[in-house]
């Protein structure tokens, strides 16, 4: 079944509300016979200070929409913005830049550089970039991600969940336009996923940070203020102030 | 479990390419070396092949003594022996031989020719043509005293034609000979580079100043008597005392032999480096396996898991070995091929004129050079291949592969106990007064000391590292910021600090890696730092012996270094003649055989001396006596020598010259300056009455009171150009001349090493892209959390640089303290000067730092070419 496409607030670039959006992306991997079409062309906007879950089954194009949002990846074809930057005009290095300055990133594992120490490790794109730490921000993100008596230590020494945390205050330590978090909580105890979650919505609500986290788990995306479902390249649902249960629901109609 | 090894082989071929490399390289100097040396042993087997045809026996002089450096040194024999050997029934003819080495033929341009190895032989003319080695080309053989044939190769460097005049220099003046023709030596123009006169035999033997006195006596048998024959029947005839005969192959194959003798000391030399390069290259496959090993960690316990053997996980690990050591030594035993035949080449060219031009490769050296990289591979990956087998099952389920290489107790142990031994052993070094009985041990103990260093490396690589590391931090901000100045971009210190610390947190992850990588360059640094400083204190040391010991004005010495002419004493005469000159001092040189009371004996370099003009331009340290005791028939001795042979002042010693000359000296008193007089010294009386022609090595001159240098030198030089194998030289010359053989010595030396730089240089390279290849998901992670490409490249060149440093700094360390070790075990014998240059250990450390960066090109380039994506996604 294919419900109808969502259309999600085409309005102007410059609308200064909008975080990330992306315009018509289609992103084609290979040629001819065995061309796969990754993203159909999907045109979608993150407003700024909201939490966005994208979901959807394997090979669905999640991770690659999350890439090409990110600058990791480039499209075939349409454009991505982000804060006004279309990143399709965007050279190599000027890409790398804007990672760096203005996007924030959690992987679902080997977040942390394993020879650097906690604190080192969130600092590392302003390190980086050269810029000099928010003293007051950055205590305030450490205090907040709770990992006061740690930051010394080295990945090694860390718990999974307390590695994921400090991936997620590296992300916000540089203040961000926008946060991707690519299934943050898929190698972590309920427990501590629990933590990262509310770590990640408390940013969101205390700092009006964005977030856009690709997930499998309907509870991980209850957290977030809307969740977009994808298949085949494209956005075929969206469901604002998920729940669970609503997720579920959804899901259980959608797989058959 | 074949098939999965060629798999795994064939999957990370690209990462064996370099090892492969590192072990060709040292095959390929080793088999160049081998096909080099039995190329030029079967060149020198033939050219003297040719020599003992014909001949059935050769009557020659009896044995004065075995020469280390100039074969065995026989007496003359008298003429009128031939004809006793005529008389011996069976005899059908006899071609007497009579020669002189001490003399140089002069080009057409006036110059010396020859002198820088292939000696110049003048010698009479062999009619016989079954007795002589050399043959006619053209023109005819000389009939009178004033005409000569000379070899076409020398005809033709010369250039001379039939009919010209030539020129020779010989211990008495100067001859001049009217060219009538030209020899070849079998099928050569010249023997292996050696210039040919040949005159009458009587002006041979004048020029050699052994007037009616042969070298030896060729004999040609009647038909139906065989060689041993025709030598039986000689030897029965009891011509003189010791008369030593045998047959014209075994007198060919002598002196062959002499000749490889000389090529088996440069074989061994070359072979020593090629020794060096192949060990360096041991460090970078052992490194190469243990790498790839660890990265294999999850692939060999999954193979555990599934059911296969310890033994199957050790032959698949060894087979790699054998299969990459296999193709290496293959290749590298053809580039040493390739080696030998531009050796070959470059001999031709400096105008060594060989014939046989083609290359003897033997079974035997392809088999040893395949054999070598087997095994070195073998032995190499083996300590990898016994830590595959240890990876427990469970590893595959686990979730990092981690390195454990280099950190045994054993090799602790082991490293501790070798450098204890070390330094015990070179105590001896830092006594009184070290013998040269000593200096083997302390040699081992040096070695010993390189050994515990290699073995200790890994378990301080760890510190090093972090202090290498902050040194270099310092340099990365500082490098960067002068960098930003030029370039429009804007950096500041704080990336640049990450980008070190990343650097040095890296290179101190993996100690033992690190420490390997490191060793190869520690070898290659030791070697080369040792050999520089220990060069340089020998110059330092030879220039404050001048400076100390040299009183006088001018020298006067051979042009050529290699050449042991000497010239007439004429020259010193005429020196002393000229106005301004206070006095001339003459030192002549020759070799005897030295016999103690005992009856011990020693090769022996004797000094003529004046003992009284030697005191007013040489300043000679005396330990016992004085100088002025040596009258005819006394000699001095060095006090080192004197201790170790037992000779104290009042002993009579036994001097045997080449010649045949015999004198009994006794000993005066005991000398302590081995840089300025040598080990023996005799009056110049003695010495005359001791060499057939008597000629001076060395002229001493010191000017009158205010005559400057430079006043006298033009009539001086006016004097000394009239003998073109001298020269004179002032004291900066002289010193410098010294100085420039050490110098072009150290060279080659350099040359040698270089391969094994080169190797160790790729073992850097290799490891580093080993390490990226490793650590390709964080390498991706910093790529997207901002790091530009040319910031990954930085921080890889600055990790390459941080173990280049290390290694260099060791290898500094290690040349300066064994440097210092050998200086002070010299000390006895005229090192008196230990001196690091300051200039060229920076230049080391430069060089270091550069190979490095050199090294860290490809590995950065190929990291920062990373894919993002394929890299956060990889595992």
């Amino acid at each position: 079944m294919t419900p109808a496409s969502i259309e999600t607030s085409p309005t102007s670039a410059q609308n200064g509300n909008v975080a990330a959006r992306a315009i018509d992306a289609l992103k084609i991997y290979g040629e001819g016979d065995t061309a796969v079409t990754a993203l159909a062309g999907v045109t979608v906007d993150f407003t700024k200070g909201q939490f966005t879950a994208i979901m959807g089954p394997s090979g669905s194009g999640k991770s690659t929409l999350m890439h090409c949002l990110a600058g990791l990846d480039s499209l075939t074809s349409g454009s991505v913005w982000i804060e006004g930057i279309d990143l399709t005009t965007l050279k190599e290095r000027q890409l790398t830049q804007l990672r760096r300055d203005r996007v924030g990133f959690v992987f679902q594992a080997f977040n942390l550089v394993p020879t650097l120490s906690a604190e080192e490790n969130m600092v590392l794109p302003l390190s980086l970039a050269g810029g000099s730490v928010d003293k007051a921000w950055f205590d305030q993100v450490v205090q907040t991600v709770g990992l006061g008596n740690r930051l010394s230590h080295r990945p090694s020494e860390l718990s999974g969940g307390q590695q994921q945390r400090v991936a997620v205050a590296r992300a916000l330590a540089s203040k961000p336009a926008i946060i991707f978090a690519d299934e943050p909580t898929g190698n972590l105890d309920s427990r501590s996923s629990t933590e990262i979650l509310n770590f990640m919505r408390q940013a969101v609500d205390d700092y009006e940070q964005t977030i856009v986290m690709v997930t499998h788990d309907p509870f991980s995306a209850s957290f977030a203020d809307r969740v977009l479902v994808l298949a085949d390249g494209d956005i075929v649902h969206e469901i604002g102030s998920p729940t669970t249960e609503s997720i579920i629901d959804f899901m259980k109609t959608f797989g058959d | 479990m074949f098939r999965l090894t060629l798999h795994s082989l064939w999957s990370h071929k690209r990462r064996l390419i370099s090892t492969c490399l590192a072990v060709l390289l040292g095959v390929a100097f080793m088999a160049g070396t081998l096909v080099l040396t039995s190329t030029l042993n079967s060149v020198f087997d033939s050219l003297f092949k040719g020599m003992g045809e014909g001949v059935d026996a050769q009557v020659r002089g009896p044995i004065l003594f075995e020469s280390e450096f100039q074969g065995t040194q026989r007496d003359l024999i008298d003429e009128s022996v031939v004809d006793e050997i005529e008389a011996v029934p069976g005899v059908a003819a006899t071609e007497p031989f009579a020669a002189s080495f001490s003399i140089t033929l002069l080009d057409a341009e006036g110059e010396t020719m020859g002198g820088f190895g292939p000696p110049t032989i003048v010698a009479n003319w062999e009619s016989d043509p079954d007795l002589a080695s050399y043959t006619l080309a053209e023109g005819r053989p000389p009939e009178a005293p004033g005409e000569a044939v000379i070899d076409k190769a020398a005809a033709n460097d010369g250039p001379f034609a039939i009919g010209d005049e030539i020129e020779l220099i010989t211990p008495t003046g100067r001859e001049t000979k009217t060219v009538v023709g030209l020899a070849r030596f079998g099928d050569a123009d010249s023997a292996a580079g050696s210039i040919y006169v040949a005159t009458t035999l009587e002006e041979a033997q004048r020029l050699a100043g052994e007037p009616n006195r042969l070298v030896s006596v060729g004999v040609r048998a009647e038909p139906g008597i065989s060689s041993a024959e025709m030598v039986q029947r000689l030897k029965d005839a009891d011509l003189f005392e010791g008369a030593d005969i045998v047959t014209g192959q075994e007198a060919a194959d002598e002196m062959a032999s002499d000749v490889k003798e000389g090529l088996g000391f440069f074989s061994v030399i070359l072979s020593v480096f090629a020794a060096i390069a192949l060990f360096v290259g041991w460090f970078v496959i052992s490194n190469t396996f243990s790498i790839l090993v660890a990265q294999r960690t999850r692939e060999l316990a999954l193979l555990r898991a599934v059911g296969a053997s310890r033994r199957q996980v050790l032959g698949s690990v060894l087979l790699e070995g054998w299969v990459v050591g296999l193709l290496s030594a293959v290749l590298g035993f053809f580039a040493g091929v390739a080696l030998a035949a531009a050796a070959m080449a470059a001999l031709r060219a400096i105008g060594i004129d060989l014939p046989s031009a083609s290359l003897v490769i033997t079974p035997v050296v392809a088999v040893v050079s395949i054999v070598i990289g087997l095994g070195i591979t073998t032995v190499a990956a083996f300590m990898p291949a016994i830590r595959a087998t240890r990876v427990p099952p469970i590893a595959a389920l686990r979730d990092v592969a981690i390195d454990q290489s280099g950190r045994s107790r054993v090799r602790l142990v082991l490293g501790i106990l070798a450098l204890l031994l070390g330094l015990v052993s070179i105590v001896p070094a830092f006594g009184d007064d070290p013998l040269t009985s000593d200096l083997p041990g302390i040699g081992i103990g040096m070695g010993l000391i390189v050994l515990s260093v290699l073995l200790l490396a890994p378990v301080v690589a760890r510190p090093m590292a972090r202090a290498v590391g902050l040194v270099v931090k310092g340099l990365v901000v500082v490098r960067e910021k002068v960098g930003a100045v030029f370039s429009s971009r804007s950096s500041s210190t704080d990336a640049h600090q990450v980008i070190g610390d990343l650097a040095r947190e890296n290179a101190m992850r993996n100690p033992g890696r690190t420490a390997s990588t490191a060793s190869a360059l520690i070898i290659g640094v030791t070697l080369i730092g040792f050999i520089t400083i220990f060069a340089n204190s020998a110059q330092r040391s030879i220039t404050s012996a001048i400076d100390n010991g040299f009183t006088g004005d001018f020298i006067v010495q051979p042009a050529s270094q290699t050449s042991f002419t000497g010239v007439t004493p004429d020259l010193g005469r005429e020196l002393a003649e000229v106005d301004g000159v206070e006095t001339v001092t003459a030192i002549s040189i020759f070799i005897g055989e030295m016999r103690t009371e005992d009856g011990e004996a020693t090769e022996a370099r004797v000094n003529g001396i004046d003992p009284t003009t030697f005191g007013q331009v040489f300043a000679v340290r005396m330990s016992q006596g004085s100088l002025t005791d040596l009258v005819p028939g006394t000699i001095v001795v060095d006090r080192l020598i004197a201790q170790e042979r037992g000779i104290e002042v009042g002993d009579t010693l036994e001097l045997v010259a080449v010649g045949g000359f015999t004198a009994e000296f006794e000993v005066v008193a005991l000398s302590n300056d081995p840089a300025l007089l040598g080990q023996w010294s005799v009056s110049n009386e003695d010495s005359e009455r001791l060499t057939a022609v008597p000629t001076d090595a060395m002229l001493g001159l010191l000017l009158e009171d205010g005559v400057s240098s430079a006043e006298a030198r033009p009539d001086l030089e006016a004097v000394v150009d009239e003998y073109p194998t001298m020269k004179i030289q002032d004291r900066e010359e002289f010193t410098g001349s010294l100085i420039g053989q050490i110098s072009a010595l150290l060279n080659v030396i350099y040359a040698l090493l270089g391969i094994s730089i080169v190797i160790a240089v790729i073992g850097i390279a290799n490891t580093l892209s080993l390490s990226i290849h490793e650590r390709t998901r964080e390498l991706g992670l910093l790529r997207a959390m901002g790091m530009t490409r040319s910031q990954l490249r930085a921080s890889v060149r600055w990790e390459a640089v941080i173990v280049a440093l290390m290694g260099t700094a060791v290898g500094l360390i290690l040349s300066i303290g064994l440097s210092y070790t050998l200086v002070k075990a010299l000390s006895s014998q005229g090192f008196s000067d230990f001196d690091v240059p300051v200039g060229g250990m920076v230049f080391v450390v430069a060089f270091g730092a550069i190979l490095g960066v050199a090294a860290a090109l490809w590995p950065a380039y190929k990291a920062s070419k990373l894919n993002v994506l394929e890299a956060i996604a990889a595992e």
